[in-house]
Order: structure tokens, then sequence, then C-alpha cells
């Protein structure tokens, strides 16, 4: 199930929230455990047998590490064995057909390669169990012996499906208790509010665009329409993403739990660095602690510190899909920030500050070629498009009737993937003002309320409603 | 004052949510959908193995959006939004500023379907002629080919035009009559006068520029063609009755869920004095007993109804597979029309069909069971009458020995054939 979705918003949403906040406290975390299973199952219910394997096979892994934490051979056996279950899981599901298809290619082989759905969410879910593993080893986390409350942990519907990759750590305690108000309750509806007007209002009229330009020849494209699906992929990749994190947070909150941001205005940044310090956080992070810092981060010398820098930017490119493109994303992404490191930063600092924009922009842009297209080919056919170096013209046609129709999507994507909200904000509330003190709650519950009734009104209308994340 | 606001959201929030899903569960479930014109998803039968394979949840989604609570405003809601934010097309569709909606312009020449249909014309000309059969070829006015439509500039060239001169010109002279309706009445109006002869809402003419077709079709038959006795029309002899009791539905405003004002289009009729209707003898298909039906079943059959809400086809006839009229009066000189007809001809069936003893109205897109030859060799008729509109080019409705139908169901077999190798 998707939250941008008319059965979510009215019918699941409110049966859960009537049943975890009518039932008493007992029953709250395994109503939310029955509502994720049921979330899960909805659209791939023989999929749920996979998470509960997940489950099942990272209860016993925790319990092994914490009885073997004395005993660092078996602990470090049991590590390694939870690692190896665990990629194992994901590689099966996700990469068996990329290899094969590999070896066949590389070999000429000719291995049975039937395709495999991937089930939705299994980065996302195999990452958490994986690290709550990891965690108990270091012994940054207490070990979970209620199979329940670790089930609630990886399962939970909020985030279960897209992220954000919430740490055991982070919820640990809330699992066990948390508390309800009404602030955390409102907040939690806003917050929803907003990912679900992202998502509807603005990444799906973007992702519609980008759809039909990136399934047209670049070589028929004009300079200008090239850049207008690559801006418009752009938009739909950050609003699709991060409202759905909105939502996940939101929806957290709602049910008492607080999860960690994971996107901070991304395109803002001033370089690639600092991008993906602000996109995609939680998963940044799992691969710093997971694998870039255990590997040696930067403590063993300038060449290692390379060296990790490119296995863990393509392992994260790898991460996102089954395919060389992605790989080479990844890659892209390790050497542009090996040259940050090398000193381009540097170099960056001193310029003009709005040229600081363009270059991550550019990078980030050109990048998300190679995110979106299916092939290398089309990838260096759609940016000499974009440059003008394949003959294309320079505008056509198309180029008007999607700037006419989609230009106050593009407007309103381009304004709030700025801070605006934050800086508007700064400005009402500024010395206790009249305007921040009462206008300002009065008249946000209204504009709230009105978002809703308008993505409603898009939901209803809407055929085209993908989460670029599930497939990853 | 802020745990007030975070009071008033959250209860505005819950009672949204859980009072939507109440109106959900306790309001009846529609069986059809008036605008989209089909039968809505019902709720889904919960069965294990329809919920074991995920077929359940997208039912169940399907039925959810289906009977979601007041549908249609919504959707007209969003509609309006799409036009207060100035998209091109709403639905493919351009609503002017003056309210008039159009199609998207024609962007193609369909070279190889039109040489198909000139190819077909020419050899039921050969045929007609060999049976001194008159043919006659009425090109009438398509309502988005006559008016000027303010596309926006970027929206490409309209190939309608092109496409209509191409097949006309390529038509055969002679003996059949290829008669272009539309230059005429480009001649006699300017395009403030033109518009008053089509729907605002719907891709046809009104009753008003149907009868200007008519006359123009009489005059011609009246000078051009000895089957036809009754001169020319009288315009004095016809009233226009309306009746403003009723809402016009245009097929494009339909498709917009009536987001136009249904004041903009009148419903009306062309009252002859030459001939009284209910003389003539009506069947819905061959002249049998069993086919024979009242002419007010025929024509204009929603204006008897109830419904308040009429559509073109409720105004006038509708699209019959075969339509025959008898007018008795017309007896002794015993002539028989057959006219291959799309909708823009349905308001003239009864004009029509008063100058002639027999007259049959022959629907193409219905008809993909026998051959136009097998058909006129076997009911003997003098004169054969296309009255299609100029946007009606395409090879189909020119199939008349079902050779292209042969073609396309042969293609699709060795597709079906490819397949299920592929299968194998």
């Amino acid at each position: 199930m998707v939250f941008s979705n008319l059965v979510f918003l009215f019918m699941f949403l409110p049966i859960v929230l009537a049943a975890y906040f009518l039932l008493p406290k007992m029953f709250k975390n395994f109503i939310l455990l029955l509502a994720s299973l049921i979330f899960y199952a909805w659209g791939e219910p023989k999929y749920v047998i996979l998470m509960l394997v997940s489950i099942l096979m990272n209860y016993m892994f925790g319990l092994m590490v914490h009885k073997f934490r004395d005993q660092i051979s078996y602990k470090k056996m049991t590590i390694a064995l939870a690692v190896i279950g665990n990629i194992g899981l994901l590689g099966y599901y996700k990469y068996s057909n990329f290899f094969i298809e590999n070896l066949n290619n590389v070999f000429g082989l000719n291995i049975s390669n039937e395709p495999l759905p991937l089930p939705i969410g299994i980065s996302f879910f195999t990452f958490q169990a994986m690290s709550y593993v990891i965690d108990v080893y270091r012994r940054d986390a207490a070990v979970q012996s209620n199979i329940f409350d670790l089930a609630l942990y990886i399962a939970l519907f909020p985030q279960l499906v897209a992220g954000p990759i919430v740490r055991y750590n982070t919820v640990a305690e809330e699992i066990k208790k948390r508390v309800h108000s009404f602030e955390l309750f409102s907040e939690g509806v806003r917050r929803f509010i907003i990912g679900l007007s992202k998502k509807v209002l603005i990444a799906n009229p973007m992702g519609e665009l980008a759809d039909t330009l990136f399934a047209m020849n670049p070589g028929d494209m004009s300079s200008g329409t090239a850049w207008l699906g690559i801006i418009a992929y752009t938009l739909q990749i950050y609003f699709d993403f991060s409202g759905y994190s909105d939502m996940a947070i939101g929806l957290g909150k709602m049910f008492g739990f607080n999860f960690l941001e994971n996107f901070n205005y991304p395109y803002i940044s001033r370089s690639v660095s600092e991008f993906w310090r602000r996109w995609h956080i939680s998963l940044s992070s799992w691969f710093r602690d997971y694998v870039y810092i255990p590997l040696g981060g930067n403590r063993k010398g300038p060449w290692k510190t390379y060296r990790n820098l490119l296995i863990v930017w393509t392992i994260t490119g790898f991460w996102h899909g089954a395919s060389w493109t992605f790989m080479a994303w990844g890659f892209y992404y390790g050497i542009i920030i090996s040259l940050e490191r090398l000193g381009l930063s540097k170099v960056l600092e001193k310029l003009w500050s709005p040229l600081q924009h363009v270059y991550v922009l550019l990078i980030v842009m050109i990048g998300w070629v190679f995110f979106r297209a299916d092939s290398f080919d089309y990838s260096f056919n759609f940016i000499q498009t974009l440059f003008g170096m394949n003959g294309t013209q320079a505008l056509d046609n198309s180029t008007f009737l999607y700037l006419n129709d989609y230009g106050y999507v593009f407007i309103l994507g381009i304004l709030f993937s700025m801070p605006v909200m934050d800086w508007l904000r700064k400005l009402l509330y500024r010395e206790n003002s009249f305007i921040g003190r009462w206008a300002v709650p009065i008249v946000s519950p209204v504009v709230y309320m009105a978002l809703l009734v308008f993505v409603t009104m898009f939901l209803v209308n809407s055929t085209y409603n993908p989460f670029i994340y599930f497939r990853f | 004052m802020k745990t007030i606001s975070n009071v008033i959201l959250s209860v505005c929030f819950l009672a949204f949510v859980f009072g939507m899903a109440l109106k959900m569960e306790y309001t009846e479930d529609r069986a059809k959908s008036y605008y989209e014109n089909r039968v809505l998803a019902n709720e889904p039968e919960v069965k294990i193995q329809n919920l074991a394979n995920g077929t359940f949840a997208k039912e169940y989604e399907s039925y959810f959006s289906d009977q979601f609570i007041n549908r249609d405003e919504w959707i007209k809601m969003y509609l309006n939004w799409q036009k207060m934010t100035n998209q091109t097309y709403i639905y493919k569709y351009l609503i002017t500023d003056d309210r008039w909606v159009f199609p998207e312009p024609v962007s193609e020449f369909a070279k190889p379907s039109y040489d198909k249909t000139i190819q077909s014309m020419k050899d039921l000309n050969k045929f007609t002629a060999e049976r001194n059969i008159e043919l006659f070829y009425f090109s009438l006015p398509d309502r988005k080919n006559i008016l000027d439509i303010p596309y926006p500039s970027y929206t490409g060239p309209n190939l309608s035009e092109t496409n209509k001169n191409y097949v006309l010109s390529n038509l055969p002279k002679e003996p059949l009559h290829v008669v272009d309706v539309s230059e005429s009445f480009k001649k006699k109006y300017d395009q403030n006068e033109l518009k008053k002869l089509f729907f605002v809402t719907d891709h046809h003419w009104n009753t008003v520029g149907a009868f200007e077709g008519y006359s123009f079709v009489r005059n011609y038959l009246a000078e051009e063609s000895s089957n036809f006795t009754d001169g020319k029309v009288d315009e004095k002899q016809y009233d226009m009755k309306c009746f403003n009791e009723k809402k016009f539905m245009g097929g494009y405003n339909k498709q917009l869920y009536g987001m136009i004002d249904l004041d903009r289009d009148k419903i009306c009729h062309m009252v002859s004095k030459e001939y009284d209707i209910s003389s003539f003898d009506v069947y819905t298909g061959p002249v049998t007993k069993e086919k024979k039906t009242d002419w007010n079943k025929v024509y204009g059959k929603a204006l008897n109804e109830e419904e308040k809400l009429v559509d073109y086809s409720g105004i006038f006839t509708g699209d019959w597979r075969e339509l025959n009229i008898i007018n008795p009066a017309k007896k002794e000189e015993g002539k028989r029309a057959l006219v291959i007809k799309d909708s823009y001809a349905n308001p003239l069936t009864q004009l029509v069909s008063q100058h002639y003893y027999q007259t049959t109205f022959y629907d193409m897109r219905y008809n993909m069971d026998r051959t136009v030859y097998d058909f006129i060799e076997k009911n003997e008729y003098d004169t054969v009458i296309f009255l299609y509109n100029n946007a009606n080019m395409f090879s189909l409705m020119y199939d008349f020995d079902l050779s292209e139908k042969a073609e396309r169901e042969r293609k699709e077999k060795e597709q079906n054939k490819k397949k299920e190798d592929q299968v194998y």
C-alpha cells in the first residue's frame, strides 16, 4: 500500500488510528504490528512471509550475538552469518538476475534467468534489520528479547517500504514506552499533510512529464525540452522521496515515534559532499557507520581514504538498483567527492556563491540522467541534447507546451526545494509579533486542511501515482 | 493559542478522514457512471485465493476509487483547477476563452489509409456505374475542420484540411458526384455565423447547421439527380421547434463532466409542413413486420423521456446498423435510396427520407459482417448517397467489400500466433 492512496487515507488510516487510540495501552504495539503486516501484505501478500523470515532470522542472530558477547570468535562468526544472511536475502531477490545476466554475457553461458519480482522495500527493511544485529554486536544497542517488539521495529508501516532507514537505537525506547500528546499528534498531521502534498501536487505532475520526456528519443527533442525533462525528474525524485519521508515521520509522530530527519533541502547545497549530507541522510549515515568506517574511513592515509570513498559510493549506487548505470552513478559521486576532498572544495569556496549552487545542481542533474535512464547510450545521448551537441533545436513547440502546462509546478517545486517556509516562519514569528502569535495559529489549520482537500481532489483524478523509491 | 491551533488541526484532520470513511461505508454504491459511460466497480468478494495473489487489493482500490464519495464533483473540481492553471488541453480538449470545446489538432496525415479510401470509392464508383445507379458523395463540414480554432501557437499545425483536400481531390470525378459542402458553407458564412451552425460542447452540427446542410444536399440533388423529383428547398415550409425544458449534454461536455454551462446549446428540431412524418413507416432493420417501429422511438427518443439531460443521439436518430423509412406518398415513383452515413446525418433522416419511397440509412461501423456490394445488389437501389463529415476519411468507413477487415483479421491472427510461439 502507498500513503498517497484513497484506501490508505480514508480506510486504513482511520481504522488503525481508531483501534490504536481506543484500545488499552497493552494492545498498542500489537495493533501497530498487525497494521504493519496488513499494510505490507496489501500489495504483495506472499512477500510478507519473506519479511517474517527476515524478522525471525535477525531476532535469532541478535540473541546469539548477545549470548556470545564474551566469546569473540563465536560472536564474530555469528555477525558474519547475520550479514551474509541479510545480504544473501537481498542479493537473491534484487541482484541475482543482474549477476546471472552478466555471467551469461561474459562467459557465454546459458544459465536460466527467470526475472524475480522485487519485494517492495526489501532494501530498507533488510538494512534496518542488519543495523540492529550490528548495533547489538557493537554493544551500541541492547538486545531485544521480545520478538514482537523487534518485529514492530522492522515492520513498522510508516517507514517500512521506503525509509527513512530507522536505526534500532532511535526507536528502541519508544517501542517500549512512548508519549502521546495533541502537540505531537498535530505535528505529525502537519508533517504528513506536507509530505502528501509534496508527493501528490509536485512529484506526480513532474513525474508524469519526466516519464513522457524520458520515453522519447533524445535526438527527437530540443535542448529546452530535454532541460525541462531533467529538471522535472530532479524535482520529482526530491519531492517524491522527501515527501514519503515527511509522511513517514508524520505518521510516526501520530503514533508517538520520533524518527530522524532524512532530507535537509539538498538542492541548496554548495558542494556535492554537502549535498550528500542533506540527501537521504539515513542511507548516507548507514553506509558511513557500517561500511566506510569499518573499512578504515579516513584514518588509514589518503589513498585508502579515496579507495574507501569509491567503494562506499559504488555500493551506494548499487543499493539503488541492480544495473551498471546505478553503479556508475554511485562511482560518479565517489569520484566527485574524492575530487572535492583533494582540493576542489577549497577552489569552490572561493567562487561566487550562486556559481557554487550552479556547480552542485549541474553535477546532480547529470547524475540523475544516469539514474533515470535505462542505458549508458541513452544517458550520453540525452546529455548531448541537453548541451546542444547533437544538432537538435534549442527550443521547439513541445518546450512551450510543457512550460505552459507545467510552469506553475516547476515554480512551486523550485520554490519549495528551498527552505522558504523556514524563512517565512522566522519572519512571522519575529519579536513575538501579532501575526506570529495569533494569525498564524488560526490560519494554519485552514491552510493544512485546504491542502488535504486539494490532495484528495488530485488523488480522485490520479492515474499516475508511483513511488520511485519503492523499487529500491 | 498554539495549543488551540493544534487541537483544531487534529480534530479537523480526524473529522475529515473519519467522516469520509464513514460516509463511504454508509453510502449506497453506484452502478454506473453517467459521465464515463461505464459500469463502476463493485466491492470485491473476500476469497482466500484473491487475498493471497493480491487481486483483492487491486480490485478493492478500483472499487474504492470508483465509489468514492462525490467522485464526479471531485473530478469536476479538478477539471476547473486545470482550467484555472491554464492547461492547454483538459482531458485532450481545448476550452477556449468563450468556453467552446475543441479536440486536439489533427497531427496525422494517414496517407496509406486515405489511399485505401480513394481506391474503395473508385471501385464503388465502377460498380454503381455498371448498374446504372447514381452515386453522390456529400462531404459535410466537420465542426473542427470548418471553424477557426484558436489553438495556441505552440500546438503545431492542424492537418485536418490537408487530409480532407487530399482525399476529395483524388476521388473519381464521374459519374460519381463529389460535393464539398463545407466550401459552400465557407462561402456563404463568416466565422461568427458558422459558429451558430454547430454545438458549443459537441462535435456535431446543430439543427440549424444540419438544416443548412440538408438544404444544400437537396438543392444539389434537385439539379443533378434524375431520381429526385421534389425540387429545391422552400425554407418557408419549415419551422423550428425548441425543447427548452431539456438540457443538452454535448459529447465533449460529457467527457469534461459537464463543466461547461448546459445552457450554451439549444435543443431544436426542424418541423416540415411539406410532409406528415406520422405517415412514414419506420423499420430499425430490414423492412419486415418484426422490425417496424414508431417514429418517436427512433427520432428524438430522449425528448419523450423523463430524463432532463439529453445527448445528440437522443435528440435526433441514433446510429442504427440499418434504418429503413418508407414514405407511402412516394410509392408510385418507387425510388429507393441508400444513404451511407455517419452521425452527422442523424438530424437529416426524416428530411431526406421524404424524397424517396424507401430510404435506407446504413452505418458502416455496424455492418462489418456484410458487404455494401451485396447489400446494394440485393435491395436494388436507384441512388446511393454518402453523407459523411469531412473528418471521416479513414479507410475503415469505406471498407465496402470487407477486404480491410479480412486483412486486419489475418494480421491479428499472425500476431497471436507469434505470441503463442513466444510462449511455447
